[in-house]
């Protein structure tokens, strides 16, 4: 196991909105969020000085029928004829991407490149993505079973439930915390708490002469069946992150050059990345992911830091469950002590772990191949002190973890002000 | 290393005759399930296939209410939700399978941890692999 050859910075973060965009391309959502990325380099940048781009992307081929995303994304933002490549990880493509981008400056081989990622996922109805997001499985032998994604997590979700007595209480406030981040991130698909959408719902009902729901409260409106239907017991619609269009850009520098572009680089201190078995049934264990755990111990090392270093996190929360376990597996929280964490509110803005103030994948949005980028655009803004009315006061350390499939891939970096 | 036979398509061909077929490792005595062409544990790649009996637990379970095309094709839905699970056949041999039998209305009453037996169901010409409660 090694370390960085040289220093690597982040110079620049941007993303495009996040959300449903009918009259938009890959090609316009990766524009969006490079020019933002390119605008927040404080000194300035010209496209000919990016080398490289390294874009995440999982499945192109079948949402829009374009694959060669690399090429065709450096094309559209001018940095064209460095050299372009498609990295694809399932749902950790552009966090996969984030990592040989920092591999590729640390080498020496580049001085500044751009790492990024896209997804354009709603142009297909429903069961069509949840055939494409299945893919990620095990195609063989998940899939024909009758294997979803959030089939896939809810297997983790009984499991986690079983052997640690997780409540689905915890789970659902998981997406309460993240919906009131998401709340407060113009770029998120939900820029609502789930108070707020269920107020919104009893404002309709009354206005069209409807029954009024006497929700007394968001834990009570979620465990309505017809406000929150199950997608895959024990998970709820709620529970699950939504079908997103959207586009993140990170633009990396080497340690040397950074102050030329920037007098707040961030710091990549620490990467690392694991892998498993695609099936869950190959696997000793469903209530903690491997390659999580892998990842981070290479990251921490790396970086020579513990948990109890990081101020603060976006982690992979493709699921409700999925966050608890990710906290775990990171060494926040003992193992089966995610769920109590999020009960006594550790997780949220002000308290002693912040997870996912951007709204997570959860709120924010999940465009499967640019969602590890857009991680990293929060801890950007949040380590910056840029992060506006989310911020968390005075954070100088903060941490990404993305995961792909059922957790067959996973990444996590550590970044230091 | 000659290639191997313990392939996606014969475990098929096993299962269209009702029959669960592992690759049990001749060296180290894992039962791979489903077969590949080296041992999961130690890498070995002297193989043969052994019947397993069907019998095992349910490890761990969903209950689908948002079906991929193919089971919405099966007549799977939002009013018509189905089960599927991970069963534990022992000897560390474990699969991903259909669930018939269990009372999805109430997905609550499905226990981790109870006996289940296969049971081969045929769709469009396939075999599809499932367990019931035993």
């Amino acid at each position: 196991m090694g370390k960085l050859a040289r220093g690597v910075a982040v110079i620049g973060a941007g993303m495009s909105k996040f959300g449903a965009f009918s009259d938009k391309t890959t090609r316009e959502l990766f524009a969006e969020a490079f020019i933002e990325a390119f605008n927040s380099v404080d000194n300035g940048i010209e496209t000919m000085e990016i080398e490289a781009l390294f874009l995440g992307n999982f499945s192109n081929d079948i949402f829009e029928g374009q694959v060669h995303t690399g090429p065709l994304m450096a094309d559209v933002v001018g940095i064209t004829p460095g050299p372009a490549m498609r990295i694809e990880d399932a749902c950790a493509s552009s966090g996969v991407a984030l990592r040989l981008g920092v591999l590729a400056v640390a080498s020496g081989a580049h001085d500044v490149v751009c790492v990024g990622g896209v997804e354009k996922m709603t142009n297909l109805e429903t069961s069509r993505v949840t055939d494409v997001l299945a893919s990620a499985a095990d195609a063989m032998y998940e899939f024909p079973a009758g294997a979803t994604f959030p089939g896939l997590y809810a297997e983790i979700a009984n499991a986690h439930m079983k052997k640690y007595g997780t409540k689905v209480e915890q789970l659902r406030m998981v997406g309460i915390k993240n919906h009131e981040n998401g709340a407060l991130n113009p770029k998120a698909q939900f820029q609502s708490s789930i108070r707020d959408i269920m107020r919104a719902r009893i404002e309709k009902a009354k206005a069209r002469g409807l029954p009024v729901p006497n929700w007394k409260d968001e834990m009570e409106f979620l465990s309505d069946p017809a406000a929150n239907p199950i997608v895959a017991w024990p998970l709820r619609l709620f529970d699950c992150s939504p079908i997103t269009d959207g586009a993140s850009a990170v633009i990396l520098a080497a340690e040397e050059v950074a102050r030329k572009f920037t007098d707040t680089p961030i710091y990549v201190v620490g990467t690392g990345q694991g892998s498993d078995s695609l099936a869950l049934h190959d696997r000793d264990e469903f209530t903690s992911l491997r390659a999580a755990r892998i990842a981070a111990k290479e990251a921490y090392r790396m970086a020579g830091l513990e948990p109890k270093d990081i101020q603060i996190a976006e982690v992979h929360d493709c699921f409700t469950i999925a966050e608890i376990v990710a906290t775990e597996d990171l060494g926040f929280f003992k193992p089966g002590e995610g769920g109590k964490a999020v009960e006594e509110g550790l997780t949220k803005r002000d308290g002693d772990k912040p997870i996912n103030t951007s709204g997570g994948l959860k709120a924010k949005g999940h465009p499967v191949g640019a969602s590890g980028a857009a991680q990293v655009v929060e801890i950007w803004h949040q380590l910056r002190g840029e992060a506006g009315a989310r911020q968390v006061p005075s954070v100088e350390v903060g941490l990404t973890h993305n995961v792909g499939g059922s957790g067959a891939s996973c990444v996590v970096h550590i970044f230091r002000r | 290393m000659s290639a191997s036979e313990f392939t996606v398509s014969r475990f098929r061909e096993f299962l269209s005759k009702r029959k669960i077929m592992a690759a049990k490792c001749k060296k180290c005595g894992t039962v791979n399930l489903p077969p590949r062409p080296m041992c999961k544990k130690c890498h070995g790649t002297e193989l043969e296939w052994v019947e397993l009996n069907g019998k095992g637990k349910l490890v761990t379970f969903s209950v689908v209410y948002v079906p991929p095309t193919s089971l919405v094709a099966e007549g799977y839905g939002r009013e018509k939700p189905y089960a599927f699970g991970v069963v534990d056949l022992g000897q560390g041999a474990k699969i991903t399978a259909r669930l018939t039998g269990f009372d999805v209305e109430r997905p609550e009453s499905i226990r981790l941890g109870i006996n289940v037996e296969a049971e081969f169901l045929e769709r469009d010409g396939k075999m599809i692999l499932a367990f019931k409660p035993a």
